[in-house]
Formats: C-alpha cells, sequence, structure tokens
C-alpha cells in the first residue's frame, strides 16, 4: 500500500501518541507505590512531594472528585478485588475504610509509627488505622450575624431567631455529613436523631449538595451559617472571606462535635509490598500527622504533635462526641435509609 | 478474482466492507463493556440485601420521578421556546448578531454547570440586594430558571442551526404569500420541528441526568436517588435497578423522536436572510428580541463570572503552571478519541445508511447514550481489569474508551445525517469508475463526508473535555485530567482556580476555532 | 404594468443590474434569455420585492413598490413566483401548501379556488399526500397550484421546465397559457432556450445589466 507523505506523518503522529498513550502501563514500578486516596489533591500531592523527598519513592496517585463523594474510588477498589492496582487506600474519613474491610478488600499492616494512636482509632485486626482529622463546625457568615447572636449547638439550627431558608447543610447521606448523622444515631439513638433531622426538614433549612456548597453560601451571604467540615471553613478563613468557625456543642454537659479522622489500609495483594508499608508508616508518624495539620487539611491530631492549637482552637480542649468508629460505622446504613425518607422526596 | 468475469459481475454487486461488518467495531467498544456489566450486575442480584423487606420504595420514587420528569419537561419546553423565538430573530431582524451569538454559545458549552449555577446565584443575589426580596433564592422555580439558562446553549446550537441551514425559498414562497409574520408562526415551527424536538429531546435528558443545579437551590430529582444507592449501597445489582426507570425512558424517548435527528444536522450553505429586510409586527419583533436576549444572558452571566473576577486573572499563572500536564492528557486524550473514533463512526454509520435508518438501528446507535458515564466507567472496569490487559488498563487507553463509549453514538449520528443527504449518484459514479472500494471511501466518500466527520469530531472532543463521571474511574493513577482537577478545585473552594480552568477551556475552544475559521474562509475565497 | 426605471443591484463587487431599464406591458409575456449566473433570477426577485435595490425604482400598475430604501412587501404585490424547484413545505400537506395564500380568505373562496385548480392542474388525488412522497412532476404542479390560486396579477417563472419531460413541459406551457388568458395577467418567463416558449411569448429579451436587448 503506497502511503503519501501526508499520510505517513499522519501514521507516525497516530503512533507517536499511541505510545504515549500505553506509556504508564509500561512504566517501571519497582520505586513506586500506588496511593488512591480521597484527600484533596492540594493537601494529598504536598505530603506525596514530601514523602518522594524522603524515602525516594515515587507515589502513583489517584484521586477522587467531590462530585462522586469518595464513592468513585470505593467502587473502583472494589470492582478491582480480583485484580487490585491500588497498594495503599488513603481516606478522608473512615466509614468506608470499615466497608472495605468488610468487603475483604485490605490487608494488616501493624506500623510501629502508630503505637501512641489511641486504640480506639485502630481496628482490632489491623487493618486500618484511624490519625489525625478534620471537625464538623458551624461557619458563620460575620456580615449577617452578630458575635452575639452566634449559634452555639447543632440544635441551634431549629431555633426560630435563624430564618430557616439562611441555614444550610449538605445531604446528610453521603460524605461528612451523612457520618455526622450516623454518630448522632449512635450517640442519641435511632428515635432522637430521627426527630430531629426531621423537624430540620419541616423547618426547611436549606439542603444541598456538599460541605463545599454550604461554605461558598455562607460565604456570598445566601447563608448566615451552615454547618460544614473544618478544612472547608478554614480555607475561607484564611482567604480573608467575611465568616467565622464556631465549634459546636462545646457546653457544659453538651455532646461535643464530631471528629472526622483519617484512615489508612494497605489494599490486599498476594505479595505485601515494602513501598507501600512504608508510605503507611510514614503517613502514620507524629510528624506527618503534624505537616498535615500545619499544611491545614486536619485539625484534630488525635495525639500530641506539639501544636499548641490548629486553625486558633485548642483541640485538646474540645469535646467531641464519644461514639466507637465501629459504632458509627454500623449506624451509617440504617440512618441513611431512615433519612432518605425525609430528604429525598 | 476477475470482476469482469460473470463471477466477477456478481461480486461487483457486493456491497462494501463498512456496509457489511461496520457494526462490529462499534459493538465491540460500546455494547460489549455494557454487556459485561449488566451479566455481572444478573449475578449480583440473588443477593441483592431488601431493605426493610422492599428493594423499591415504590410510592415515593415513583413521585420523585414523576416530578423530575416534570422538571425535566418543563426546561426542555422552555429552551425549545426560547431557542425558537431566538430563531425568529435570525430570520428577521438579527441575523449578523447570530454569528458572534453562536461563538458565545459555543464557548459557554464548555462550562460547567456548577459555574453556570454560581454565576446566576451571584447576579440573583445582586438582584435581591436591590431590595427586589420576591426572587427566590431555592425552590423549583429558580432551578428551573437556572438549568434552563444553564441548559440553553445546547438546544439553541441546534435550533439555530437549523435555521441557518433552511431552504431559501421555502421562505421566499411564503412572503410572496403572506406577511412574514404568517410565515414564522405557520410555517417555520414545521420546518424546524426536527431541529426542535432533537433539542428538547437532549436537554430533556441532560437535565433528567444532572442533581448538581437542583440540589444548589434544594430541588430533589431522580438523579441525586441513583446517586444516593450508589453511594450507599456499592452494589451494582442495585444500582442499576435504580437507574432502569430513568435509561428506558431515555431510551425510548431518543429512539422513537430521533428518529427525525438525521434532518437535525442538515449540511448546507449558511443562508443569508440579511438581505431581504424581513418586517415583523411589533408584538413579535418584541418577543423573539426577548428570546434572544435571554440567550445572549445565558451565555454572558458564567462568562461574566469567569471573566471579571480579579483574582481569577491574577492567579491565571499559577493555575495554568500547576494544571498544564493535566491540560496536555486532556488534550491527548480527546485528540486519540477523535483519531479513533471517527473511522469507527464512519463505518457504522455506513453500515446502518445501507440497511436504512429504522428504530432498532437508532437503538443500537442511542442506547449507551442513557446509560450513566460511572456505570460506562464501572464497565470498562470489569472488562479490562485483568493481568492479561494490564496493559490496556493502566494506559491512558482506557479514558479514550471510556469517552468513546458515551460519545461515539452522537458522532455517528451526525456522519449518519451526511450519509442520508448525499446524492447516491456521486458516489455511483464513483463506482462505475473504480473498482477498489477502498479508494472510493478515501478520495470520494471522505471529502464528500468530511464536514459532517469533523463536526461529529468537534463533538467528541468538546464533551470528552468535559466528561467526568467515567473519567474519574478510568483515568490511571499519576494521571488526571482538566476536568477532573477542576472539580477538585470546585471542592476545595478555590474558585478562582475553577474560573482559570474554565477560561483555559475556553481558550482553547477558541484557539482551534479561530485558524479554522480563517481556513474555512480562505478555502471559500 | 411593470416599469423598471434605472434599477440597480449588486452583489459585494459584482455588479447585477445597472440602472436597468424596461417597461412591460399589461398581459404581455416576455421571454428573457441568457447564459447562467448573469442576473435573470434576480431580476424576477428584485421585480417580486424579495430582494431590495441600490438605485433605481420599479412601478407595478402606478404604485411604486421598490425604491432605495423602501419596498412594498411581496405578498401584497399580487405577483405569483414559480422557483427553479418546487419549493413545496415539506411538513404541510398538498392541500396546506395550496391554501396557504388563501388563509385568511373566507372559507367558500377556498373552495371555489381550490376546486378549480385542482381541475385545471389534475392534482385533486395528491391533496392528501406531503411533498416526499410526490414525483417530481406532481411537485411542480402543486407548485404551479399554489401560485396561480391566488390569481396574481403578474406571474414571474424561473426556468420552469427544467427537468421535466416532454409531456409535463406541455402541460405546464399550456397551464400558464391558459391563465394568463383568462386573469389577463403579465408573464415574465426566464429561459436558457427562448425557443421552448416561442408559441406564446409577445417578446424575447436578451438580458443585460442595463436592460434587455
Amino acid at each position: 500500500m503506497i502511503v503519501k507523505p501526508s499520510g505517513r506523518i499522519l501514521l507516525l503522529a497516530l503512533a507517536l501518541v499511541m505510545s504515549l498513550v500505553l506509556l504508564p502501563a509500561c512504566a517501571p514500578r519497582d520505586k513506586t507505590v500506588t496511593v488512591y486516596t480521597s484527600v484533596d489533591r492540594n493537601f494529598s500531592e504536598l505530603v506525596f512531594q514530601d514523602f518522594e523527598k524522603k524515602t525516594g519513592i515515587k507515589v502513583i496517585a489517584g484521586y477522587d472528585t467531590e462530585a462522586s463523594k469518595t464513592t468513585g474510588l470505593v467502587n473502583k477498589l472494589i470492582e478491582e478485588a480480583n485484580n487490585p492496582q491500588a497498594d495503599v487506600f488513603w481516606n478522608g474519613e473512615f466509614s468506608q475504610t470499615i466497608l472495605l474491610k468488610e468487603k475483604g478488600i485490605l490487608m494488616p499492616h501493624d506500623s510501629p509509627a502508630a503505637t501512641d494512636i489511641p486504640a480506639k482509632y485502630r481496628d482490632p485486626e489491623g487493618l486500618w488505622t484511624a490519625f489525625g482529622g478534620r471537625a464538623r463546625v458551624i461557619l458563620v457568615n460575620t456580615r449577617l450575624v452578630e458575635p452575639a447572636d452566634y449559634p452555639t449547638r447543632y440544635a441551634d439550627f431549629l431555633a426560630d431567631r435563624y430564618p430557616a431558608d439562611q441555614i444550610g447543610m449538605a445531604y446528610p447521606l453521603f460524605g461528612t455529613t451523612a457520618t455526622h448523622a450516623a454518630a448522632l444515631y449512635a450517640h442519641d439513638g435511632a428515635d432522637a436523631a430521627q426527630a430531629f433531622f426531621q423537624a430540620l426538614q419541616d423547618r426547611g433549612i436549606r439542603i444541598v449538595d456538599g460541605n463545599g456548597v454550604v461554605r461558598d453560601l455562607v460565604v456570598d451571604g445566601q447563608l448566615m451559617f451552615g454547618i460544614t467540615d473544618t478544612d472547608d471553613a478554614l480555607g475561607a478563613v484564611e482567604r480573608g472571606d467575611p465568616v467565622a468557625i464556631v465549634v459546636p456543642d462545646q457546653g457544659p454537659g453538651e455532646q461535643g462535635t464530631l471528629i472526622v479522622p483519617n484512615s489508612v489500609a494497605l489494599v490486599k495483594k498476594s505479595q505485601p509490598n515494602e513501598n507501600a508499608q512504608a508510605f503507611l508508616d510514614y503517613i502514620l508518624s507524629p510528624e506527618t500527622e503534624k505537616y498535615l495539620a500545619e499544611i491545614g487539611w486536619i485539625q484534630a491530631p488525635v495525639r500530641d504533635v506539639g501544636l499548641s492549637a490548629v486553625g486558633g482552637v485548642d483541640w485538646n480542649l474540645v469535646r467531641t462526641i464519644d461514639v466507637p468508629l465501629s459504632q458509627i460505622y454500623e449506624q451509617l446504613e440504617p440512618s441513611q435509609s431512615a433519612l432518605k425518607q425525609i430528604f429525598i422526596r | 478474482m476477475n470482476r469482469f468475469t460473470y463471477a466477477g459481475r456478481a461480486r461487483q454487486t457486493r456491497s462494501a466492507w463498512p456496509e457489511r461488518f461496520g457494526h462490529w467495531p462499534f459493538l465491540l467498544l460500546i455494547w460489549l463493556p455494557l454487556a459485561v456489566l449488566f451479566v455481572r450486575a444478573a449475578m449480583g442480584l440473588p443477593e441483592l440485601a431488601l431493605r426493610d423487606g422492599r428493594l423499591f420504595d415504590w410510592a415515593r420514587e415513583a413521585w420523585l420521578l414523576i416530578k423530575t420528569l416534570v422538571y425535566a419537561s418543563s426546561v426542555a419546553g422552555t429552551v425549545c421556546l426560547i431557542g425558537f423565538l431566538t430563531a425568529a430573530y435570525v430570520i428577521g431582524p438579527g441575523q449578523r448578531q447570530i454569528r458572534s451569538l453562536t461563538f458565545l454559545l459555543l464557548i459557554s458549552l464548555t462550562i460547567p454547570s456548577s459555574v453556570h449555577a454560581l454565576g446566576w446565584l451571584k447576579w440573583l443575589g445582586l438582584i435581591r440586594q436591590l431590595g427586589l426580596d420576591g426572587v427566590a433564592s431555592r425552590g423549583w422555580v429558580v432551578s428551573w430558571l437556572v438549568q434552563s439558562m444553564a441548559m440553553l446553549p445546547v438546544g439553541l446550537l441546534i435550533i439555530a442551526g437549523g435555521v441557518l441551514v433552511q431552504n431559501r425559498e421555502h421562505f421566499l414562497a411564503a412572503r410572496l404569500l403572506g406577511p412574514d409574520s404568517r410565515f414564522v408562526v405557520k410555517i417555520l415551527p414545521g420546518l424546524l420541528r426536527p431541529q426542535l424536538l432533537a433539542a428538547g429531546a437532549i436537554v430533556w435528558i441532560l437535565t433528567l441526568n444532572d442533581y448538581a443545579i437542583p440540589s444548589i437551590f434544594s430541588v430533589n430529582t431522580y438523579a441525586i436517588e441513583i446517586f444516593v444507592e450508589y453511594s450507599s449501597s456499592y452494589s451494582l445489582a442495585r444500582t442499576i435497578l435504580k437507574s432502569l426507570p430513568l435509561v428506558l425512558l431515555q431510551t425510548a424517548v431518543l429512539t422513537i423522536i430521533l428518529k427525525l435527528v438525521p434532518q437535525v444536522f442538515l449540511s448546507g450553505r449558511l443562508q443569508d436572510f440579511s438581505s431581504l429586510k424581513v418586517r415583523f409586527p411589533r408584538s413579535l419583533g418584541v418577543l423573539a428580541g426577548l428570546g434572544s436576549l435571554l440567550a445572549v444572558l445565558a451565555a454572558a452571566i458564567p462568562l461574566s463570572v469567569i471573566f471579571l473576577s480579579k483574582e481569577m486573572w491574577l492567579d491565571l499563572g499559577l493555575t495554568f503552571g500547576q494544571s498544564v500536564t493535566d491540560y496536555l492528557t486532556s488534550l491527548g486524550i480527546s485528540a486519540l478519541a477523535i483519531a479513533i473514533g471517527s473511522p469507527l463512526a464512519l463505518s457504522m454509520a455506513r453500515w446502518i445508511h445501507a440497511r436504512g435508518v429504522s428504530r432498532k438501528g437508532l437503538f443500537l446507535i442511542l442506547g449507551p447514550v442513557a446509560i450513566p458515564g460511572t456505570l460506562t466507567g464501572i464497565a470498562l472496569i470489569h472488562l479490562f481489569n485483568h493481568p492479561w490487559s494490564n496493559w490496556i488498563y493502566n494506559s491512558l487507553l482506557l479514558p479514550v474508551l471510556a469517552i468513546l463509549g458515551r460519545f461515539l453514538p452522537f458522532a455517528v449520528l451526525v456522519i449518519l445525517a451526511w450519509l442520508q443527504r448525499l446524492d447516491r449518484e456521486l458516489i455511483w459514479a464513483a463506482r462505475l469508475l473504480e473498482p477498489d472500494d477502498a479508494r472510493t471511501t478515501r478520495k470520494i466518500l471522505i471529502p464528500l463526508l468530511a464536514p459532517g466527520i469533523a463536526t461529529g469530531a468537534t463533538l467528541l472532543f468538546l464533551l470528552g473535555l468535559g466528561e467526568l463521571g467515567a473519567t474519574v474511574l478510568t483515568v490511571p493513577p499519576g494521571f488526571s485530567t482538566l476536568t477532573i482537577r477542576l472539580y477538585n478545585y470546585l471542592h476545595y473552594g478555590a474558585t478562582d482556580r475553577v474560573l482559570g480552568l474554565s477560561f483555559l477551556i475556553i481558550l482553547t475552544i477558541v484557539l482551534i476555532w479561530v485558524p479554522l475559521l480563517f481556513w474555512q474562509r480562505s478555502r471559500r475565497s | 404594468m411593470i416599469e423598471l426605471q434605472d434599477v440597480s443591484k449588486a452583489y459585494g463587487d459584482q455588479v447585477v443590474l445597472d440602472r436597468f431599464c424596461h417597461v412591460f406591458a399589461t398581459g404581455s409575456f416576455t421571454a428573457i434569455s441568457g447564459p447562467s449566473g448573469i442576473g435573470k433570477t434576480t431580476l424576477l426577485q428584485v421585480i417580486a420585492g424579495l430582494l431590495p435595490i441600490e438605485k433605481g425604482q420599479i412601478v407595478l400598475d402606478g404604485q411604486v413598490t421598490n425604491a432605495q430604501d423602501q419596498i412594498l412587501h411581496p405578498s401584497v404585490r399580487r405577483i405569483g413566483f414559480v422557483f427553479q424547484f418546487p419549493a413545496l413545505w415539506p411538513h404541510m400537506t398538498v392541500r396546506q401548501n395550496v391554501l396557504y395564500g388563501l388563509m385568511h380568505q373566507p372559507r367558500s373562496l377556498q373552495e371555489e379556488r381550490l376546486a378549480e385548480i385542482i381541475t385545471a392542474l389534475d392534482i385533486a388525488d395528491l391533496l392528501d399526500k406531503r411533498p416526499a412522497e410526490l414525483s417530481g412532476g406532481q411537485a411542480r404542479r402543486v407548485s404551479l397550484a399554489r401560485t396561480l390560486i391566488t390569481h396574481p396579477r403578474l406571474l414571474l417563472l424561473d426556468e420552469p421546465l427544467n427537468n421535466l419531460d416532454a409531456r409535463l413541459k406541455d402541460q405546464v406551457l399550456a397551464i400558464v397559457a391558459d391563465y394568463r388568458i383568462k386573469q389577463q395577467a403579465t408573464v415574465l418567463w426566464v429561459t436558457h432556450d427562448p425557443g421552448e416558449v416561442s408559441g406564446l411569448a409577445s417578446a424575447v429579451g436578451q438580458f443585460n445589466p442595463g436592460g434587455l436587448v
């Protein structure tokens, strides 16, 4: 077949593009570790670069997006079970990590770096470990609310003095909002928690797509306040937006707020991967937990990492909802099922 | 074999290879992953956990589905109405403006719906600050308004494009027999029926699958029900079952209404109506002008959010610097999707054309369009995540296949439309003179179909650039696309970065469009 | 009577009508011939009011219909135009196509004119069909029916016999001739071949940008 010069150039270009496209699959993998992470890329990239500098092991990262609320990666891990591609799963929260344990996707690793992490943050079988996390906080628009009128409790979302259409939260059906709802079900009991959320819906507060949307609407003045995570809230504060953070339920006898810890686990493979274990040891070290707090991903370390305050709050003094992570996880499905009846009509 | 023996003459009547087997690459690439997905889902059915003894909460979900259908229908109807009024404006005083408007609308197509919503939220907030407190901040009405405006570019491009390639004599004949307003009311809707139906159907489907805009305005749609199922059950079978009503409805609409689709993509030189000094009565002129104004707003508002953001401009260099790899990855994936997809689309279109466009043929093309992007991604994972296929699974070929799986049907439709319109005599004349089918394809058919192939390629490029659901599942670790990065920034709240990336996408379209426009003009002159 | 006084029309740099002057007498049948692309169709279109002119004026039966920056709407000129292609609206039936020009006339008039035209053009069996179902000859007859049903005073025909067989050509010629006599209409007939209307035309003119020769 005679191919004209212009056709040859086209074929050459196509061959070049094809080889570039197939290159990733052929790249050498001996000094690498593949990490699937739901943590915001802005933060996780810094951590990976730090790890690479310290160990010489390159991190090949798989990211998720807020649009899929982490479930994309988790589903991918489940679907890849027979031929896993990832070595490590680093989750910005913990419930889906426990789910992966139940699905048999994980393998144990007893990291020496995690010995000082409290037992309630470690899986008894060593399949996952939780560490520093984010807290559920109320973000307030300081132009619309005077400091004396700031809400101080989650229950203030039902207070008549605040117009319902100017209060917001994300759907309590996925992400950390779902985890928070499950924590309330575990702490207060299903009936009380259900009644609370029903009252919120009946009041007509704004239910939106995610914590980031809550933050954006508060910043924009469309909401007086809303409940979100500390990483979302602090981002707005650092940008100089007219907002303030309130840690809810800190009064005497009040239940405290929820800390949503990060979690990390090894993905089950036929052979343990030393690079993966090295990454786990790195991410679970107190130095990394401190680093994560300094860059703003976590605000509530689970152990003393030598920081007196993070984001302007001394987290050692913050009261937290005292429910084991496994109990929160157990309430996730029943609470989601019940809340769907309330919020998706 | 000598073609001029008796046996040779018998062979001469046999169709070209694509017309006999052209559907196989399409079936293998597009339908095989879906078939594997459905088989795996079916295998998961026995283990389906029934919640509270029921798989579906029929009453609640049925009501949710009905509300969603009404919502999507109202958005589609609104887009068609505004599109038609703008079309009337094109015929009337507005043809010079329509070219700039088309350019503006094409650009706004690439902007994520979240940025559309952000733009409208800002402007609605401004209106409320001016004291017009009656403007709602949530609910079905404001969601319908913003959704319609976000969808307007899609519908308008189809409808306005249809006007510009209408047969001019249809209009002239009507002008001799009645006032211009009668033409607009009695003739134009009929002439534009394929475009109106296609625009309505596409907007309807896009609205059905979108929960981002409704949820910002606290409106629940069936799409969020599916998403909640997906994110809470981790069961493929449950998610597919939950998606089935929407998938079946969309497939039915596509197949029934879009039998007219080949006429949607009519070719032809753009007609010049400006010399005709068309006159409307004032009321029609006002309505038409209003439609066009809404069309301008639909494009201008999200663009204003981007271009008027000081922070966006200040951080633009940093945004570009951090996104270069993702940008090049996105371009590479889209370019390869075009390179692989265009010949596949052509061979599938020829196969369908050889058999006549039937509902079965349309279903074969359009069925995959109704499948949500996430399920397309999972389908590819099931098919290619094996040790023997790791070289595909861990490469950028997988997101290319994802884009083809979702959007190749559109490219097939476009090329099919052009094939429908082609004079058979042009091909027969070539076949009488050239026995080699491959050469006839190369030298005659492809040049004649070049505009259609280019349009299909453009669709693949634009839609692939903005794809998220399947891409996030299929892009290999270590790589990312511009859209994934944009949504990461969206979550992080780095609005200036989001706007910067939107600007980068717009710039890319302009850098491709402008040289093409000059090249076209130089060819004509 | 149609009077063209110093009519000028250009497409960009290409001048098509250059101070065109001519008078077409009432009831006359003029064949206009000339090579393709010279402007014969443009002449018909400016007379019909489908295109504006840059200079000069056109007067129809004493009424100025075209002048610089002024143009009387085509539909009020009582002009019939037969295009090179039938230009039937594809989504309408034959009946709807034919009756479009009489839409706001009384029903009785519509029925009367319809009956008259379907007999003259032999299209009674086609009324409920759509244009896509018609053959070339049938489409041509329907197009003629739509033009003639409104009883135009001036009939403009742009190469109407293109692509027709001999029998159909004779049919169309006979219909036009009959109509002209009955309605005392003025006919302008653009053609490559003046011979095709030699028996009917009262005048044959070779088209020039400045006038007919």
